[in-house]
Parts: C-alpha cells; structure tokens; sequence
C-alpha cells in the first residue's frame, strides 16, 4: 500500500524536536513536588460550611473550611457565582454537601478544642 | 611498443564504454566500435571482457598505488589535501567502478579478493599517516588507541564510498568541496591546537585557489 | 508462515546472494519448495514479487524509524543501532542492487529516499538533543555536525557491504563500535561517564 500522507522534512524536523523535548520535561519526579497534595490534605477532614456574598451583582458562593479537631484552621474558599439568589442558595446546599467529609454533620466539634484563652 | 600502446588505448575506451553505460551492458563489439578496431584485433590483445575488467581494475589500483606511495613519505595537512583532491579526480575518471563497487565485486569474486587485499593495504598506510601525525603533534593521543584503528578504516570507507552514497542520497556526485569537507570531519575532532592552526591556514590557502 | 510469507523470505535469500536483476522465478519456486504454477498462483510476475518484497523492506524501515519515539537518549540510540544491523543484514541485496532498482522500478527509489531523509532528520536531532543535555559538545566548528550526520548514515547503511568487499567480519559489536567511533571525539565528561555507565566501556574493540 502506497502511503497517502507524506510529511515535509522541515515538518518532520520539528516533530522530532518536540517528541526529544518531551525527554526532557517528562521525567520521574521528585519528593517535594508532592508537598502541594501533602499541604491541602487536612482539607478532608473538614466541616464545611457555605456563605452567600452579593457581591458586584452576582451572589458569590464560598466555602468555609474548619479542621474537626482545631477549628481555628480555617480557609474560607470562593467556588462559584449566579446571578439568581435562590439557584445560588442551591448551588451552595449541594456544594457544602459535595464538599463535606460528614454530610449528614455528625461530626461534633469540642469547645474544648477551641482552646480559647478567657482573660 | 605498438602493442602497449594499443593495449592501453583498448583500456582507455573500455574505461569510457563503462562509464557511459554501465559495465554490465557493456560488450567487447562496444568497446571495438569505440577503439575504431576490430574485434578480431581487440581479442588478440583481451581475449574476453573479464580479461579486460580485470586489466581495467589492475590500472585503477597501481595509480593509486602511486598516490599513496606519494603520500606516505610526508603525510602533513597539505599532503592530505592533495591526496583527496587526486583520489577524487580519480574516482571521477573510474567513475563507474566506485558507482558500482559492489555490483562489480559481486560479479567477479577473484577481483573482489585481490581488492579486499588492496583495501587491507591502504587501511595501513593510513594508519602509518595517522602515527606520524600523532607523534608530530598534530593530532592528540587523547581519544585512544581505538578510535584511531576506526578511522583509518572510515577515512577509506568514507573515499570508497563517497560516489555511492551521493548517488543513493541524490546528490551531485561531482561536488569536492563537499567530499573534502566529509573527509576532513572525520580529522577535525583529533586535532591538538598546532593541528588546528595549520588546518586553518591551509583552508585559507585553499580559498585563495578558488578565487 | 503461510506461503506467500515463505515466498518472499526465499525470494530475499536469493536476491542476497545473486542480485535482483539475476533471479528467476523458478529459482523462487525452487527455493520456497513449490511448483512454479503454485507460485505464479500467488505473484503474477516477478515484478510482483520485487514490489512485495520491498514493501515488507520499508514496513521494517518505519519501524526502525518508530523506535526513536522509545527516546534519543544513548542507550535507546544503540538499540535502534541493534535494529538498524539486522535490517541492513537481512536486506543486503538493497545497497548492491541499486542501480537495478532504480533502472526498473522509480517509485520503489522515490520511497527508499524519503526513508533516508528521514534516517539523517533522526540523527541530526538526535545530536542536537543530546548537546542540549551536556552529553555532546557544542559544534566545535560550525556546520561539522551535518557532516557527522552525514557520516554517521553512511556508517550505518555501508559499513555491511563494506566490511564483505575487505573480507572481514560483520558482528553486531563490530558495527555500533564502528557507529559510536564516530560520536565519540564528541561527549563531554558527562557523555563519556553515561556512554561507559549506560552502553558499554569505550575501548571495547579486540
């Protein structure tokens, strides 16, 4: 079979030249290229709450993050907007509930663990 | 006297026969039409065409022969240079033994053992060159006794086979500078800076003879 | 293998040994081990035959060629220098018959010529990407390494035939030294650690 499709040489050249580019970028990785999953994972053990700010128009759902164990880890986290209260209020709902490592919060947060200082 | 020089000039039509249209489709009416002679007078000289191929071959390599011999006394820069510029000019004019080498070698296997012989000697005599220039400081000792053993052998490789590749790459076969510049390549990377030096000027030199 | 298969590794044998131009079919027939109808069955001429045989050719060549996606690092070249060996070992007749070929069939030669092209493309980039990694010099003097390329090639597809005329051996090590020698003056410290740790110790020839 004859082949339909012939490449340029210069065409050929470069594709070459990517494919060796690749050797260089596609290598094994090291250690600390993990530290950005090691650094968010206290994020699953989270409660989450969600906050709506109108905010320029549109209401602005964010996220709250709070560790179980020491709630005042906390990250307060935009995902989306809607410019439709009510669908933003939804949206909010089934985002905390995805979000949320205990969906149905029974998770118990101890005052204790606030270790608040009352001075 | 008058049969040498008719043996040769049966030789010297041969050679052009050949290289017009190739040894295989050449026959001995050919080369008597190109000799103006009879073949009766031709087959009293070669009786047949293996005869004269092997005469032909015979020819090819005493002249080179010569060079070398030539060569070997001195072999600097300049020498080498000279000896490319008359291999080519030689390989020009036996045209159709270096487009065809292997074609002929296969086809008549004594000539192939006597030219695997010749190969064998010239390979020394690189090699012999080669020593000479290491011990004058020319090239340096730092790539090792191995590398120097490959290229004796590509130096000849690389002259053998220059017609063939050029023909099997489509490119012009009549190209010198081209040639001198793949052979001088394999040197480059072996030369000390005295080597350097003197390559230089001579390539200036040879500018000159260009312009 | 069925017969058509035993055809051609029988027609390849005998191009290798008496030349495209000189096989007849009945010597294919001989050789496969079947009448010449039962072959005339299969190819309808010898011209089918050549074209068949050159199509596994170049169906091996692209495959070769394929093998560059593994990596232009120094070991994966010496195991294209592997593949490279036996192709041009199994195809002999190729180099020797090219005059013939290209006499009688122009369009096999146009294909065989785009392979080359793209043979010297792999080689030059293999060059280039391996200066880029400190394991090749900077050219030394500008425009050499085109010509290493060039010579490169011609080791790898003339160093078989070449070392039959002088009647010397053919071995597999035989050839990549003959291939690395030429790349060699080249490598930096790093080239030459990696060379000796990845592909074999330098001074390897006896």
């Amino acid at each position: 079979m004859k082949p339909v499709f012939s490449l340029a040489p210069e065409v050929y050249g470069q594709m070459l030249d990517r494919l060796s580019s690749l050797f260089f970028t596609d290598k094994l990785g090291f250690e600390p290229d993990m530290n950005f999953y090691r650094d968010d994972q206290w994020l699953s053990d989270t409660a989450v709450i969600d906050q709506l700010n109108c905010r320029r128009g549109t209401w602005e759902i964010s996220l709250l993050f709070a560790h179980y164990k020491t709630p005042m880890k906390f990250i307060s986290r935009r995902i989306a907007a809607n410019t439709c209260p009510k669908k933003a209020g939804t949206m909010a709902f089934y985002m905390r509930r995805l979000a949320a490592k205990d969906q149905r919060g029974t998770l118990k947060v101890d005052i204790a663990d606030m270790n608040l200082t009352m001075n | 006297m008058a049969s040498a020089t008719t043996k040769q000039k049966i030789l010297d039509n041969a050679v052009v026969c050949f290289n017009r249209d190739g040894i295989a489709n050449v026959r001995l009416q050919h080369i008597a039409e190109e000799a103006n002679m009879s073949i009766g007078n031709m087959t009293y000289h070669f009786r047949t065409k293996d005869v004269i191929v092997q005469a032909v071959w015979e020819q090819l390599v005493r002249r080179q022969q010569v060079l070398l011999n030539e060569f070997r006394v001195l072999p600097l820069f300049e020498d080498i240079d000279r000896l490319l510029a008359s291999t080519f000019a030689l390989q020009q004019e036996y045209r159709f033994f270096y487009l065809d080498t292997l074609e002929i070698m296969r086809s008549y296997p004594e000539i192939q053992t006597a030219h695997a012989q010749h190969i064998q000697w010239q390979v020394q005599q690189m090699e012999l060159a080669i020593q000479f220039n290491l011990s004058r400081g020319a090239f340096s000792t730092e790539a090792g006794d191995a590398h120097f053993f490959h290229l004796a052998r590509q130096f000849w490789m690389t002259t053998d086979l220059w017609m063939y590749r050029q023909s099997v790459q489509q490119h012009p076969a009549d190209n010198f500078w081209a040639f001198r510049e793949s052979i001088w390549a394999l040197f480059i990377p072996c030369f000390t800076d005295m080597g350097l030096r003197e390559f230089q000027q001579l390539n200036a030199l040879n500018l000159e003879k260009i312009f | 293998m069925n017969t058509k298969q035993r055809i051609l590794e029988a027609a390849i044998r005998l191009f290798n040994v008496d030349g495209v131009a000189n096989v007849r079919l009945q010597q294919i027939a001989d050789e496969t081990g079947i009448s010449v109808g039962n072959l005339a069955y299969h190819f309808k001429n010898k011209e089918a035959i050549v074209t068949a045989v050159y199509e596994m050719l170049f169906d091996e060549f692209s495959q070769i060629l394929s093998s560059y996606l593994l990596g232009p690092n120094l070991t994966e070249f010496d195991r294209q220098l592997m593949l490279y060996h036996s192709f041009f070992s199994k195809y002999r007749f190729y180099l020797i018959d090219l005059f013939e070929i290209e006499r009688s069939y122009p369009a096999i030669i146009d294909r065989w010529h785009q392979f080359v092209r793209k043979m010297l493309m792999q080689i030059r980039k293999r060059l280039d990407y391996n200066v880029q990694r400190g394991i090749l010099l900077q050219e030394p003097i500008s425009g050499i390494y085109d010509t290493l390329t060039n010579n490169i090639w011609m080791t790898i597809t003339f160093w078989m035939p070449q070392q039959v005329l002088k009647g010397e051996p053919v071995s597999e090590s035989l050839f990549k030294d003959a291939v690395w020698a030429q790349i060699s003056p080249y490598f930096t410290l790093k080239g030459l650690d990696e060379f000796a740790a990845e592909v074999r110790p330098l001074d390897l020839h006896n």
